[in-house]
């Protein structure tokens, strides 16, 4: 009687090598194969170029035609494909199991069950593996690695040695990594708790939440360009006119309600570390929608027995907030706090559209940046060294990524699952 | 009810914190370049004293008699086709040397500003104007004169004109090939990680394996890992990939005749397969939860009935999960639609195929000084999200909600 | 359609792009195209630093080679194409061709190998076909890695910068006259003053490459009180920076920016003010200042693009030299260059429409647009003012290139720039000067 073990083992391998062999060959050839159908649509393209009257070049309609298309049967291959991995994966099983073992349909039962599982949830796994942990620890590797592949920690020299490359903005980065990870947090909860709370009890409300929510659709590069016209000066001023009027030049809204002169066209966010402020409320700005919805349906459930009590016992408005509702949502709070945590230490977009250049408002994300394209170290060492400053961003976020596992297994112990 | 008028006004000021800077980006992509340059946004809705310059009449124009009739608002938006200058005039700028009283040998400069109905002397001749920009020029006889030029003060109704937009839009071919590449990235990226992560969600709710919860663990915090930290090995590879299939291309075709056979190491497919990767997190958390919310006893009695999982899967849970399916999509689509980071390092850069955040980024640069087209631009990058966005409230919001509120 | 075809017809000449009716106009040059051969879907990439009017003109002028070949050019366009070209070469992500604005940038990736050469066939025609043709020769010829010198660079347009641009019935109206010297152009700006006006808009911002116009301003006026070959020193190294000529010459451009009653804007806006916003000052009502100094490029920046100088509100004058100088007339200019980063048949092709005549009226016609070309027919010059800058061209009895873009990278695109700007921004000449200089040292 061969072990019910073996048979799973040899099955299972047996399926990964038929997937390893067919479903790339089928891609390959599907994409071959449904080639002609991007010069089928660049025709398209120019056909349609002509008897609309685009005023496009004939090349450009033709190449966005083609990529077009070429999207299109991407999606449709990859949806095949995925079909098709589910498809063979699933009757090899059951088909393997039948074979090998005739006499026990229990037995046969058992072998399908073992390994459908690894079946459905192997794609996800090998994508994640692939693309996340195995570049993770490479990326580990190669930030203790010379360009030539000697071992050395000397990518890591920033941390301690004040000559080496990336000392100083290091310390820039970490500075302003603490600012905006006391204050961001801290804005988007209040700016999130007030709203969520006045907006219930208002009838506009509604209308309210949307327009602190919608900056959540926008891309942080979109929003730095709005901001940017609130933030930024200058402006061309005319010479003052004789017993007249001097007009007022200045082409941005805060700089021209703290009295700046137009001449001076600094953005208010380039100023020396103030500037960090300006870059972190861009950031709440955009955030607090979330920690608002978020919020507003903790509130939601907090009982409303214990709401009634308090206001039959004559609690105004403050107490009623701050000492019924918001210890009930206390662990909300929590969880959005550290949701804001891992956000604010990611960021990137915003520091690096409006001051991509300025060592005074990096971050660590965009320090990696600067590492790889600004400082000239020339050559394949700049790896190396954004790979350190990589694993430093990856230290920063293990608190949460330990806290969120922590939960995650609280909650499975309790639903029992 | 003091209280309800407090909360109206900190409610209607905070609104207005976040609202002022969407009226700004409008406001500023429908004025004209000179405008922006001049004078802030929230002059441009209501009338201001702007100062022009127009020239009596066109060198062409032989004058006949010794006295020239026009209109100073038809002089300045001569060649004006986006924005016309409306309004009332206030007054044009007189500047003559005269003698200096103090020195008589040298002159100073006057400058006055003549108000309307006050003659002022230009060219030896009389010069007269109204508030509607009628003048009247009386000038001695036999007189050839030039044309003068004039700054002229004008109370002006605000004007505003989509210029920008068709500059951005027709004129040039960024904006509207970052449109493109932006949905081509975008939507296969939404669609693809979901027929991936969805059979590993229901297999995380409802099918037994070793190891299950400390791998679904596992594959949730994933979702905190930073993703720069994967982006240097996922180039290589990428890279590798690229020679491998260009070597494949050579052998296969004939395509170094036409020296055809590059193939980008950094390309939309590189984006797709990299957004599929780091969506299965997300994806897998939220319809795990979802489904591990449906009946158990749907479950249960489809095996009683002998339905295996491929087919409890296809033909049960996927229909009813659809608004798990739709809030995963809505914030994949989101997320990769204003994405910059990943497309930076790992999409395509050349120009036609530039997704819209990395054009932004470099017009914030390039169009620094052009803020009507940098707004212009914004604007339309921000279309699409915000309409799907708005339209598909429902779903985010239950997405941003699983998992983060405790109970109901 | 016809509207924005109407929109576009009241802008002004080359400011908008539309496939069909204005690309004929472009090609429809004097002199008449050769075979260039046939590459038809081949894509040739391009990358330089011109943005908008120049991009559109840019891409305007190519597409002639694009309907004589059958060839497409992608051309894409960037104010840090100094840090994003040497990023793409090193890592191998080269456009076909690198469209330099300084020779100095180019010598840097000629000698780390990545620039092909051109031939000598290319150089000698250029010798036989430029107006002081082995002076261009010269300036695109570099040592590669191993140290041989071979032609790389192809100078195609060119711009004139000593020009100090002011509107002709601002100085009528207000009774000045255009000066000859400088001695008289310093009277006139204080005259300015005194009379409530404002002589000068200045702006040096730019991005990465803030201060280049102060360095253009204060090469202008080192070649206006030192010797030619003071300036090849200096240029060299052999005239060390903090000199007394160089700090002399430093400190005349602080008597224009550095005085607070001079500058649009006070002394402290020089430096935030960008330079295609500081010409506009010319043409507020009232306006901002009288008169800006810049190179001949500045007029697609004009708020109408340039169709001011048609209708006679915008003129320039030759900025002129010391009378006590006794230095003749000399002249600053300088060029992009134009070199193969990456080989193929079209691109060879394309270097061949370089050389045509056609190329070079095709620009012509479009607007600002100067060449050494001695085949190109001058009556493509767009404008009269065009052809008034031609004719400062030929009557220099000096004619020196912008020594920034002749310095090696790390100066020229470096710390000349930032230095220029940190003395804009107030900071002394002697300690610019020894900023600078220690740069050099650094690099020998």
């Amino acid at each position: 009687m061969r072990s019910i073990m073996n048979i799973i083992a040899s099955n299972g391998l047996a399926i990964i090598l038929t997937v390893i062999c067919v479903l790339p060959i089928t891609a390959i050839f599907a994409y071959s194969l449904s080639a002609p159908l991007d010069d089928l649509f660049s025709n398209l393209g120019l056909w349609l170029r002509e008897t609309q009257g685009w005023s496009l070049a004939p090349i450009e309609a033709e190449l966005r035609f083609a990529k077009i298309s070429f999207a299109l049967r991407s999606v449709v291959i990859a949806v095949g494909i995925s079909s098709l991995y589910f498809w063979i994966t699933n009757w090899l099983n059951s088909g393997l199991a039948r074979v090998r073992e005739k006499k026990s349909i229990g037995r046969q039962s058992a072998i399908i069950e073992a390994i459908q599982p690894w079946i459905f949830v192997g794609p996800a796994l090998v994508l994640l593996t692939l693309f996340l942990v195995v570049p993770a620890f490479m990326t580990l590797g190669i930030s203790f690695q010379e360009a030539n592949g000697t071992l050395t920690t000397n990518n890591y020299s920033f941390l301690w040695d004040p000559k080496a490359l990336g000392y100083v903005q290091f310390r820039f980065a970490m500075r302003n990594s603490l600012m905006w990870l006391i204050l961001v947090p801290t804005f988007c909860i209040i700016f999130g708790l007030a709203v969520a709370v006045l907006a219930d009890s208002l009838r506009w409300g509604v209308v309210a939440k949307t327009f602190i929510f919608v900056p959540m659709a926008i891309s942080f590069v979109g929003a730095a360009v709005i901001w940017r016209n609130i933030f930024a000066g200058g402006g061309i001023e005319a010479q003052q006119v004789i017993n007249g009027f001097t007009p007022s030049y200045q082409t941005g809204l805060l700089k021209s309600i703290l009295g700046h002169s137009p001449s001076y066209n600094e953005p208010l966010y380039n100023l020396k570390f103030w500037g960090n402020f300006f870059l972190m409320w861009i950031m709440v700005w955009i955030k607090t929608g979330f920690a608002m919805v978020i919020f507003s349906a903790a509130l939601r459930g907090v009982p409303k027995e214990t709401v009634e009590a308090a206001i039959i016992d004559g609690a105004n408005p403050w107490q009623l907030f701050f000492k019924i509702k918001l210890p009930q949502i206390y662990s909300t709070v929590v969880v959005v706090w550290t949701y804001m945590v891992t956000e604010v230490l990611k960021v990137f977009d915003i520091p690096y559209a409006l001051s991509a250049n300025d060592d005074d408002k990096l971050l660590l994300a965009t320090m990696m940046e600067a590492a790889k394209n600004t400082w000239s170290i020339g050559g394949d060492a700049v790896d190396n060294l954004f790979a350190a400053i990589a694993i430093m961003l990856m230290i920063t976020v293990i608190p949460h990524m330990i806290f969120n596992a922590w939960r995650l297994r609280k909650e499975q112990k309790e639903l029992g699952n | 009810m003091i209280n309800r008028t407090l909360s109206n006004v900190v409610l209607a000021l905070i609104v207005v914190i976040w609202v002022v800077p969407f009226i700004a980006l409008v406001a500023t992509s429908l004025r004209s370049e000179m405008a922006t340059k001049t004078s802030g946004f929230w002059t441009s809705f209501t009338p201001t004293i702007l100062g022009h310059r127009f020239s009596t009449h066109d060198k062409t124009e032989v004058l006949k008699s010794n006295e020239l009739r026009g209109n100073i608002f038809k002089r300045i938006n001569k060649d004006q086709d986006w924005f016309p200058v409306s309004g009332n005039i206030e007054s044009i700028m007189f500047k003559g040397r005269v003698p200096d009283p103090n020195n008589p040998d040298k002159t100073i400069l006057m400058k006055k500003l003549v108000p309307v109905g006050e003659t002022m002397e230009v060219r030896g001749g009389d010069f007269i104007f109204e508030t509607n920009g009628d003048f009247v020029w009386t000038f001695p006889d036999g007189s050839k004169l030039k044309p003068k030029k004039l700054d002229v003060f004008v109370n002006q109704d605000p004007v505003f004109a989509p210029e920008a937009y068709v500059e951005v839009l027709i004129d040039n071919e960024n904006v509207p090939n970052a449109l493109i590449s932006s949905f081509i990235v975008t939507i296969p990226a939404t669609i693809i990680p979901i027929t991936i992560a969805a059979f590993a969600a229901y297999a995380f709710a409802w099918m037994r394996f070793p190891g299950r919860d400390w791998i679904f663990i596992g594959v949730v915090t994933l979702m905190i890992v930073p993703t720069q930290l994967a982006f240097l090995p996922i180039l290589q590879g990428f890279n590798g990939i690229a020679s491998w299939m260009m070597a494949l291309q050579e052998l296969l075709t004939d395509c170094e005749a036409t020296d055809s056979c590059a193939v980008p190491s950094k390309s939309f497919a590189g984006l797709w397969i990299t957004h599929t990767a780091f969506g299965q997190p997300l994806a897998i958390y939220l319809l795990r939860n979802y489904i591990v919310g449906l009946p158990k006893e749907l479950l249960e009695s489809a095996r009683i009935d002998g339905a295996s999982h491929m087919q409890i899967f296809l033909k049960i849970i996927l229909p009813l999960s659809v608004p798990a399916l739709a809030s995963f999509a809505i914030f994949q689509f989101l997320w990769i639609w204003n994405d910059l980071l990943v497309a930076l390092y790992i999409g395509p850069s050349s120009s036609g195929e530039r997704v819209f955040p990395i054009l932004l980024e470099q017009q914030l640069g390039t169009f620094g000084d052009q803020l009507h087209l940098l707004n212009a631009s914004a604007v339309i990058s921000m279309v699409v999200p915000v309409i799907v966005f708005l339209a598909m409230q429902r779903y985010f919001i239950r997405g941003l909600l699983a998992g983060s509120v405790k109970g109901g | 359609m016809t509207n924005t075809r109407k929109v576009i017809g009241a802008a002004g000449f080359a400011s908008i792009l539309l496939a069909g009716s204005a690309f004929a106009g472009v090609c429809d040059t004097p002199s008449k195209l050769g075979d260039l051969g046939s590459f038809p879907g081949e894509i040739i990439t391009m990358q330089g630093s011109m943005l908008g009017t120049d991009q559109e003109m840019l891409e305007a002028t190519v597409s002639c080679f694009e309907q004589a070949t059958g060839a497409t050019i992608q051309y894409s366009g960037s104010r840090d194409f100094a840090a994003l070209v040497v990023a793409d070469l090193r890592s191998n992500n080269a456009p076909n061709i690198a469209i330099f604005p300084q020779p100095g940038l180019a010598a840097d990736m000629a000698k780390e190998g990545h620039l092909v050469p051109l031939g000598n066939d290319m150089a000698d025609w250029m010798t036989d076909n430029y107006g002081a043709g082995s002076s261009w020769v010269d300036l695109g010829t570099y040592a590669d890695a191993n140290g041989k010198e071979d032609f790389y660079g192809f100078a195609y347009k060119m711009d004139l910068k000593s020009l100090v641009w002011y509107s002709p019935e601002q100085f009528e109206d207000n009774g000045y006259e255009v000066p000859a010297t400088m001695e008289e152009l310093i009277e006139l700006s204080d005259q300015m003053v005194s009379d409530g006006n404002t002589p000068w808009c200045i702006g040096i911002e730019s991005g990465n490459a803030t201060g280049w116009t102060a360095t253009d301003w204060m090469e202008d006026i080192m070649l206006r009180t030192a010797s030619p070959a003071k300036y090849d020193q200096w240029v060299s190294n052999e005239l060390p920076f903090n000199s007394p000529e160089v700090i002399n010459a430093m400190n005349v451009f602080g008597q224009f920016s550095k005085n607070d009653d001079y500058v649009a804007g006070g002394a402290s806006s020089v430096a935030t003010t960008s330079f295609g916003d500081a010409p506009k000052g010319l043409f507020t009502s009232p306006p901002s200042c009288m008169m800006h100094r810049q190179a001949s490029f500045i007029t697609g920046f004009f708020p109408n693009k340039g169709k001011e100088v048609e209708d006679g509100e915008a003129d320039a004058f030759y900025f002129p030299p010391f009378a006590s100088g006794n230095l003749g007339n000399p002249v600053l200019g300088a060029g992009t260059l134009y070199t193969m980063t990456k080989d193929s048949p079209a691109t060879r092709a394309f270097f061949n429409f370089l050389k045509e005549a056609a190329a070079h009226e095709a620009w012509m016609q479009q607007g600002v647009f100067l060449t050494a070309h001695k085949g190109a027919n001058l009556d493509a010059y767009a404008t009269p003012l065009l052809r008034k800058q031609g004719q400062i061209l030929s009557n220099a009895t000096t004619f020196r290139f912008d020594a920034s873009d002749l310095m090696p990278g790390a100066i020229g695109a470096g710390a000349f720039w930032s230095e220029m700007t940190a003395f804009a921004n107030g900071q002394d000449s002697q300690t610019t000067a020894n900023n600078i200089q220690a740069a050099w040292d650094a690099i020998k």
